[in-house]
């Protein structure tokens, strides 16, 4: 028994991590560079989804198409959020809360009129099965969880190797300091901006195949995002690959052993529990 | 002084004229329902104020009031308690379970409450959906009608409506309200010259809490079916977004907001599709105009003026300042 579900659940903790991570990375970054709660994300990781199921079935393009296609689109978003919600709201939680909630009803609403209460999926990007003897893989958790893990590669090197990387860092720290030491800010911000939609709008596209595109899907990683990033603790890049894949193997060991609502109760008390004693996260610091 | 008073108390007075009168014009048991839901957020969203009296947001509003009315709901379905004794429990547990759980949760700081209490909305919203009692994620049916008269429903519900919020105006204008809004202003401060700030923010949550799960215990004997749905992030959310649309700063924001936006999708049958993408422009339309909310219109018209005073002197005014 153990022996067929402990593979089974590696796989699908990687897959899960990979996206969470990849949906959370541009929440963190806003929230570290701008200090934006930006409630929203999950609303446009559902409209990457949206888009690239549209272009699929209405368009007739290839998935991966589709899904460059998308990624462009939201990464061209971020842009306009950053330019007119980020930075004139930097210092206004209420404000920022107010924008996103607006534009997260929206965008609810626009799905709801697209897929109705019909479930629609956007066409796998792999199909066919790996037998590795004592687990069989579908291609499908292979390509999304290659997928994620490059990027991840990347967007790391680009972190921590990079000029734009280390601007970034020094935005997160003093963004009046970072300034006067000749950092273009507000572009710095901008093309990390892009990125981190561009990164949620991958996630998206990679979950509407792996799962299904829906009108829920939104608030789900939302929730997921959220206790990503807080419990990770403010400013902490590598807190959030950590617990990332704490979050996914707590999302798919818990509906084994439990039903699904009792486990989601009991990931989310675990999380409230923890957040309790760590209240700044396991990785955060003061700032 | 008394002059003041009334013009305080002017802007309420209208309102509760309106709500009084309303079910003359709105006699269909639909308009009633309507007008009973409004009354339930205004409840909603004012106390979610007093909460947000000392600087911090909560988002874990809608999970109280489902609290207050899942106990009141399960009392009076299984154990035929009378509506006051259901109501007033319903009110009491959402107030212990908020003060239990804020107990360690009022110590954190601007928006990490806000995102620990936005966990702990949603964690209760599981709970209620994963428990045998509540009756999961169908939700708890065939409770026992508050009273079979849709109109008399009303006036019930518009009377705790005021009583309430009286409670809340009283709260906010005592002592406690102005120590809250020290501790809005800084903490630090406040802490120095002996305030609590961890007993004073936990009187503010069980306070706005009881009146939540009170007005909540009440919607669930109207409305006689309880779905854990209605409960979710977005109904705490838009609790907290009346508030932030009708102006934060004022007592009656909360008030005009939730009117306005419960209002907005009974405009017209068919317009009801449409309605997110409205009440979406009129949230935009305010966070980027109006930065003290739609109450807050009057005392930006007076700041304009005094500007525009100030920029161009007239002849009597002070022209030593531009010498």
């Amino acid at each position: 028994m153990l022996g067929v579900l402990l593979p089974n659940i590696t796989v699908n903790a990687l897959v899960l991590a990979s996206m969470y991570i990849l949906a959370s990375l541009g929440f963190a970054f806003i929230f570290n560079m701008l200090g934006s709660v930006n409630l929203a994300h999950g609303a446009f990781y559902m409209a990457a989804a949206y888009i690239t199921y549209y272009l699929c079935a209405k368009a007739g393009l290839s998935n991966w198409v589709a899904m460059l296609v998308s990624t462009m689109i939201l990464a061209g978003v971020g842009i306009v959020m950053e330019r007119f919600v980020f930075r004139p709201f930097m210092t206004e939680f209420n404000r920022v809360v107010m924008v996103s909630v607006a534009i997260m009803t929206m965008f609810q609403q626009i799905a709801v009129f697209i897929s109705g209460s019909q479930t629609i999926a956007i066409p796998p990007y792999g199909s066919g099965n790996l037998d590795l003897g004592f687990v069989t893989i579908t291609n499908e958790k292979i390509v999304t969880f290659a997928v994620g893990i490059i990027l991840l590669i990347i967007v790391l090197i680009i972190v921590y190797r990079t000029k734009l990387g280390m601007q970034m860092e020094a935005i997160s720290q003093d963004r009046l300091g970072a300034a006067l030491q000749g950092i273009p800010v507000n572009r710095v911000s901008m093309l990390i901006c892009a990125l981190g939609f561009a990164l949620a709008a991958v996630a998206g596209s990679m979950m509407g195949a792996y799962q299904q595109v829906s009108s829920g899907m939104g608030d789900n990683i939302n929730v997921r995002i959220l206790m990503l990033v807080m419990l990770a603790g403010a400013g902490s890049m590598n807190g959030i690959l950590i617990t990332g894949v704490l979050m996914a193997i707590l999302d798919s060991v818990c509906p084994i052993i439990w039903d699904s609502y009792t486990a989601s109760s009991i990931a989310c008390s675990a999380v409230v529990i923890l957040l309790l004693f760590k209240p700044k996260g396991f990785f955060g610091h003061d700032a | 002084m008394k002059n003041v008073n009334v013009k305080k108390a002017l802007p309420y007075g209208i309102l509760l004229l309106i709500a009084l009168a309303a079910p003359i014009f709105l006699h269909t048991s639909y308009w009633i329902g309507v007008l009973i839901m409004v009354l339930y957020k205004v409840v909603g969203s004012v106390s979610l104020r007093t909460i947000s009296l000392s600087g911090t947001l909560t988002f874990a509003h809608g999970a109280f009031i489902a609290i207050g009315a899942y106990c009141g709901g399960i009392l009076a379905r299984s154990l035929g308690l009378p509506p006051v004794v259901t109501i007033l429990a319903g009110g009491l547990f959402a107030m212990a379970i908020s003060v239990i759980t804020g107990l360690p949760f009022v110590r954190l700081k601007g928006m990490y409450y806000s995102m620990a209490s936005m966990f702990l909305g949603v964690t209760i919203n599981y709970i209620i959906k994963a428990l045998k009692v509540t009756g999961g994620y169908h939700g708890l049916t065939r409770i026992p009608k508050l009273l079979q008269n849709d109109i008399a429903c009303y006036y019930v519900f518009l009377a705790l409506t005021v009583v309430l919020i009286l409670i809340l105006y009283r709260f906010e204008f005592s002592r406690i309200g102005t120590t809250l809004r020290a501790l809005a202003q800084s903490q630090d401060v406040a802490s120095s010259i002996g305030i609590n700030a961890t007993f004073y923010r936990l009187l503010a949550v069980g306070m706005g809490s009881f009146c939540a799960g009170t007005i909540g215990a009440a919607y669930g004997l109207y409305s006689t079916v309880l779905s854990p749905t209605n409960y979710d992030m977005n109904f705490s959310l838009w609790l907290l977004m009346y508030m932030l649309i009708g102006g934060q700063d004022y007592f009656i924001g909360p008030i005009i907001g939730a009117i306005i936006f419960v209002l907005i999708p009974e405009l017209g049958r068919d317009l009801s599709a449409y309605a997110p993408f409205l009440t979406g422009a009129c949230t935009l339309a305010v966070a980027y105009l109006l930065p003290g909310g739609i109450a807050g219109i009057p005392d930006l018209i007076r700041k304009k003026k005094l500007q525009k005073e100030i920029e161009s002197p007239k002849e009597g005014g002070n022209e030593n300042a531009s010498a």
